[in-house]
């Protein structure tokens, strides 16, 4: 390493763990999750319920409907969907210092 | 003094004692004392990683706090807080594998550690102290306050006196016990509160002769509770920023990130993630969605923090009411005490052995981490004598505080070769004051939670230090992204560096 090391840290190279590019994969797929679990939620309920006053109020099952699917269905859904996507999609490895796969 | 609530309730807190108690033990026969006190090992299986996780989450906020503003707010609340619900799939998946691995190359036991090395900056880490143990104090404080407050609205007790023997039962317990005591409380008081979730939907449901029945009450008295945006005025700019706050910004609030530390092996996190989900649902929808309905018992409150406290105690009989209690009780006190964790590792490890005495040893560190506990605990205590009027937004303000300030320069450091110390130093304060100034001066801007100015400002202020700061030396991308062997040199280097200096 000479004086200018870090300057130009980017060009030199050293040996990746290469166990963290399965980790970047996994966290793109939590955050995708979470925002189609936000984008599903919030919009069946706003299509169903959006700005409409109480003497619209449609009730499924003892609440108002808005809730209901987006609050309990849409809910159970996404509590569900993470079984089928750690199986699908999240490797088991060594999480120990060393990468005892290799 | 209803003492058919409080005898189940005191034989409760009598058996968390006796786990602090027994926890303390084992701590003794262990070797590595630090990272045995802050993360019991990290030896966490699956059952145990994912209750510490959730209810750290899920505090007086969602059993107190959460259906107080569902009872004042009405459904459209219900909704926004059920950006929680994944919590546990999208915290683990965000931390990820990667947030083990390194902790483990590193031997690091806090967030605050990982910026240290991240970063290299005393400065930086100095600030990140010092935000989070006052934020987390705030946020204790809350908690204290919400439970006690509860208790003696409950049992008839008085309110200082409860506060106290709250306060202390907490305090020794996590001092003595450190994190295994904890997360094996937390394991109990998790399920207490998954069954008290479901049996308190029945006890209600039987009591109304069903949903309908309490909706139809909400329908004639109180529209604006049915309907959204509705009395809490939750658009969906206002949904969003909820969603935010709620969501993978969590994963980086210190007393939730250590628990993404902690796991054995990947299987514990992967079952965790599948199963903490539904967990979370059952806790959020069983408590916070009982808001609402508690106007069908009690339609005019002076207190909305009382709704499911005074909801337990109407539908069902007085020893299995002191039995419930213990969950909301329980989440408090389970949050309370990861905190009080957080906070003493932040004063020890990464202010106290990084700047005050360096040369401390591990030994003498846990003890001083037990006495750090105690005294956390009494100024929260302290604090708690003169309780704020509403325990949510404490709650509220305290997260959306921490995730402004810690958001970016975790996730950014974490994941992006180019992160670097100006970015987060500016990050960091940009993002803290940005959302002081939008929740304490300007009054939710844009129709949105102050969350999503802190969190925009200091998203601006990273990329404006990443154009014109140093980019990160070798060491700092090393460590963060080489092999074990090559971080090891790296640390080494150091040590003998700090060895040559002193």
């Amino acid at each position: 390493m000479g004086p200018t090391a870090g300057h130009d840290a980017h060009d030199e190279q050293f040996p990746e763990d290469p166990r963290y590019a399965l980790c970047r994969r996994e966290l793109w797929i939590a955050i995708a999750y979470w925002a189609a679990h936000g984008v599903a939620t919030i919009g069946v309920a706003w299509a169903i319920g959006g700005g409409r006053g109480a003497e619209e109020l449609q009730l499924t099952l003892g609440f108002p409907s808005w809730f209901f699917w987006s609050g309990i269905v849409v809910a159970l859904l996404f509590s569900l969907a993470p079984v089928w996507l750690v199986r699908r999609w999240f490797t088991d490895v060594s999480i120990d210092a060393e990468d005892g796969s290799r | 003094m209803r003492w058919d609530v409080l005898v189940p309730l005191l034989a409760y807190l009598s058996v968390i004692a006796a786990i602090g108690v027994w926890a303390n033990r084992r701590l003794r026969h262990s070797d590595h004392s630090s990272s045995e006190y802050f993360l019991a090992g990290r030896t966490l299986g699956w059952t145990v990683l994912v209750f510490t996780l959730l209810t750290s989450i899920a505090s007086a906020g969602t059993f107190v706090g959460g259906p107080g503003l569902g009872y004042e707010l009405g459904f459209g609340w219900v909704l926004a807080s059920l950006g929680q619900a994944s919590a546990a799939f999208v915290v683990l998946g965000v931390l990820g594998k990667k947030v083990a691995i390194l902790t483990r190359k590193l031997g690091s036991v806090t967030v605050t550690d990982l910026v240290r090395h991240r970063y290299d900056s005393p400065a930086v880490v100095i600030f990140i102290s010092l935000a989070t143990v006052g934020l987390l104090l705030a946020y204790m404080t809350a908690q204290f306050t919400g439970g006690a407050r509860v208790l003696e609205a409950t049992t008839g007790l008085d309110y200082n006196v409860v506060v106290i023997v709250f306060a202390v039962t907490v305090a020794m317990y996590t001092a003595f016990g450190g994190y295994r005591a904890v997360t094996l409380t937390d394991t109990v008081q998790g399920v207490v509160m998954l069954i008290g979730g479901v049996v308190l939907w029945i006890a209600v449901i039987a009591a109304t002769g069903g949903a309908g029945a309490a909706t139809a009450t909400l329908v004639s008295d109180f529209p604006d509770l049915v309907t959204l945006p509705g009395a809490g005025e939750f658009t969906l700019p206002m949904l969003a920023s909820f969603w935010v706050l709620l969501g993978v910004p969590v994963a980086v609030l210190p007393h939730v990130a250590v628990r993404g530390m902690s796991y054995r092996d990947s299987g514990a996190m992967h079952r965790a993630m599948m199963a903490g989900p539904a967990i979370m649902t059952v806790f959020t929808l069983g408590f916070i969605a009982m808001g609402p309905f508690a106007r069908h018992f009690f339609p005019a409150l002076e207190i909305g923090d009382l709704a499911v406290p005074r909801t337990i105690l109407e539908v069902l009989p007085g020893w299995a009411a002191g039995t419930l209690f213990a969950a909301p009780l329980a989440a408090i006190m389970s949050t309370v005490d990861s905190i009080l964790l957080i906070v003493a590792a932040t004063i020890v490890k990464d202010l106290y052995q990084n700047y005050v005495r360096p040369g401390v040893g591990d030994e003498r560190a846990t003890t001083l981490s037990s006495a750090v506990t105690l005294g956390a605990g009494l100024v929260v205590l302290g604090l708690s004598f003169n309780p704020p009027p509403f325990l949510e937004y404490l709650v509220l303000f305290a997260i959306g505080g921490l995730e402004a300030a810690l958001l970016w320069p975790v996730l950014f450091g974490l994941n992006w070769k180019r992160g670097n110390t100006l970015g987060a130093g500016l990050s960091g304060g940009v993002g803290l004051v940005a959302y002081l100034i939008a929740s304490q001066v300007l009054d939710n801007p844009l129709g949105m939670d102050p969350i999503m100015t802190g969190l925009g400002a200091g998203l601006v202020g990273y990329l404006v230090g990443v154009a014109f700061g140093a980019p990160p030396t070798r060491a700092q991308l090393i460590k963060f992204w080489g092999t074990n062997a090559a971080v090891q040199d790296v640390l080494e280097t150091e040590r003998a560096a700090k060895g040559a200096a002193a």
